[in-house]
């Protein structure tokens, strides 16, 4: 019986469809569901974010003008930089390039780096001006997203760490481009929440 | 540094360039509901630029490609009517 063309195997590039150009899915099924199902849960956490807003509109506003647009931008551009590195990464794998995987996910892993520290930078500022996540209904919501994501772009940095240790010995191997197409569609997966947290908390505020 | 695919690379500068605008748009804009409606409209776009170009969404099993394309657009539509209320 012939095997889907998603099906992991640990065979060498060279004898299968993803080097004869053939289109097959990226990825493995269960990663597409894994991050489907992350898609849901945020989903409910904007809804709670968007009731919360409604009940204390001036509670929300004035929070909201306290935070620093910069910071959300700054992240922003990382995050889609870093999006970039890793894609290239992955198309490098499937051409086996290991010395431009590692490059490109050495640099990925930068990205996350200065995210963090970007980040990092963030809450201290807020925690030295006695902002804390019990401060108002806003804050609750702003440190419960921007935690849950950092943990996300924590994560994704050790998927990120765990190719690019493998990448030396595995880069020629269906399963190594699986498993960072896996990685690459988990950080992809990041980079597009930023993509609504950074107008959500920081943009949509009054000016 | 030599990028690998160019279609990657002119995704990527789209998506900093509609950053930019966005950043741009929400400081700049007097009238809130149309910064809102701009802000959310391009962070859809952005959201099914990653999904085609990074994500390859369009290579995905038919099921998986539907649902994140909507989901995209169902958040974005969300996030910007709770805004505007």
């Amino acid at each position: 019986m012939e095997e889907p063309p998603w099906r992991v195997t640990g065979n060498c590039m060279t004898s299968d469809k993803r080097s004869s150009g053939a289109r097959t899915p990226p990825g493995t099924d269960g990663i597409w569901t894994f991050v489907f199902i992350d898609m849901i849960v945020f989903s409910l956490f904007f809804a709670v974010y968007l009731s919360e807003r409604l009940r204390l509109p001036g509670v929300f506003a004035a929070s909201q003008s306290h935070l620093d647009p910069k910071f959300g931008l700054v992240n922003a551009l990382i995050l889609l930089t870093s999006s970039l590195f890793v894609a290239e990464a992955v198309a490098a794998a499937r051409l086996g390039k290991a010395t431009l995987v590692r490059a490109r996910l050495a640099l990925a892993l930068a990205c996350g780096a200065m995210f963090s520290a970007s980040k990092l930078t963030e809450y201290v500022g807020k925690f030295a001006a006695g902002i804390t996540p019990v401060t108002n209904s806003f804050y609750s919501l702003y440190f419960l997203l921007t935690m849950i994501h950092f943990l996300h772009v924590l994560a994704g940095m050790v998927f990120i760490a765990h190719c690019l240790g493998r990448a030396r010995v595995e880069a020629g191997l269906t399963v190594f481009v699986a498993k960072l197409e896996n990685t690459g569609l988990f950080w992809h997966f990041v980079d597009l929440l930023w993509l609504f947290l950074f107008p959500l908390l920081y943009l949509a505020g009054p000016k | 540094m030599k990028p690998i695919d160019r279609s990657l690379s002119l995704a990527w500068m789209g998506l900093i360039a509609l950053t930019l605008i966005s950043f741009a748009a929400a400081e700049t804009l007097i009238d809130r509901r149309l910064a809102l409606a701009c802000i959310f409209a391009i962070a859809a776009l952005k959201g099914q630029l990653v999904a085609a170009s990074f994500m390859e969404v369009g290579r995905a099993l038919p099921h998986w490609s539907a649902l994140y394309r909507v989901w995209i657009i169902g958040i974005a539509i969300m996030l910007a009517a709770g805004n505007v209320v």
